[in-house]
């Protein structure tokens, strides 16, 4: 299983657009640097409640509270710290860094 | 030939994930102390600059945000955002950290073409 980490914002360029044609059932999403705009949810929002319901989407605490999202977050989406996303790594067979 | 040009800073990009922001600012400021006339205009993932309760210090960043504020003191009264960026990100001017004009992209393109100086970060 695959752990897709997306770092650049939903509205700057395609990474999480990619990443979610591609991501299989099950696999997780983390939601990293710039990628953690995706969480607070935007028109025409890409996690939807059926993306979120297929795959486990997580989001990194320290760039959502440095972006002044923490408030923002879009229920269903886990939130986790740097210790968090080490135990991701280790969770998952392999990394694929979509940025 | 007078010195005095006016110059609108572009700002398109989220803070934090690349130095543009941060920079933009320095620029803005540098030219506001030697007297140019200076517009911002923040659109696209710039909006995001200006959003409240920023705290970068778990990323070990220097907070951009706290400068905003400056603008004011260096005599910028001229901060614009664009309409359609704030409402495809679900944001209001409440969500801002400091008093902008919201313009729609007619009134942008037209500010832009009012200018002598045209800066992109």
């Amino acid at each position: 299983m695959i752990l897709h980490t997306v770092n650049k914002s939903p509205l700057q360029n395609n990474s999480l657009d990619s990443c979610l044609r591609l991501a299989q059932p099950d696999c997780g999403i983390l939601l990293m640097e710039d990628g953690v705009y995706a969480a607070a949810g935007t028109q025409n929002n890409l996690l939807t409640e059926q993306v979120l319901s297929l795959h486990k989407v997580y989001a990194l605490i320290p760039d959502l509270k440095a972006r002044g999202l923490l408030e923002r977050v879009t229920p269903g989406i886990e939130l986790v710290d740097y210790d968090g996303f080490v135990a991701l790594t280790e969770e998952f067979d392999t990394v694929q860094s979509w940025y | 030939m007078s010195n005095n040009k006016s110059f609108l800073i572009v700002n398109r990009k989220a803070p934090y994930g690349s130095a543009f922001a941060k920079e933009a600012l320095d620029v803005g400021l540098i030219a506001a102390a030697f007297g140019q006339q200076l517009t911002m205009l923040f659109m696209d993932d710039g909006v995001y600059q200006l959003l409240k309760q920023q705290d970068p210090k778990d990323i070990n960043q220097k907070n951009s945000s706290q400068t905003l504020p400056m603008l004011e003191l260096y005599d910028v009264k001229d901060i614009y955002v664009e309409a359609a960026s704030l409402q495809v990100r679900n944001l209001q001017t409440e969500d801002l950290l400091i008093p902008v004009q919201v313009i729609d992209s007619h009134a942008a393109a037209k500010l832009m073409d009012q200018q002598d100086i045209l800066l992109n970060f």
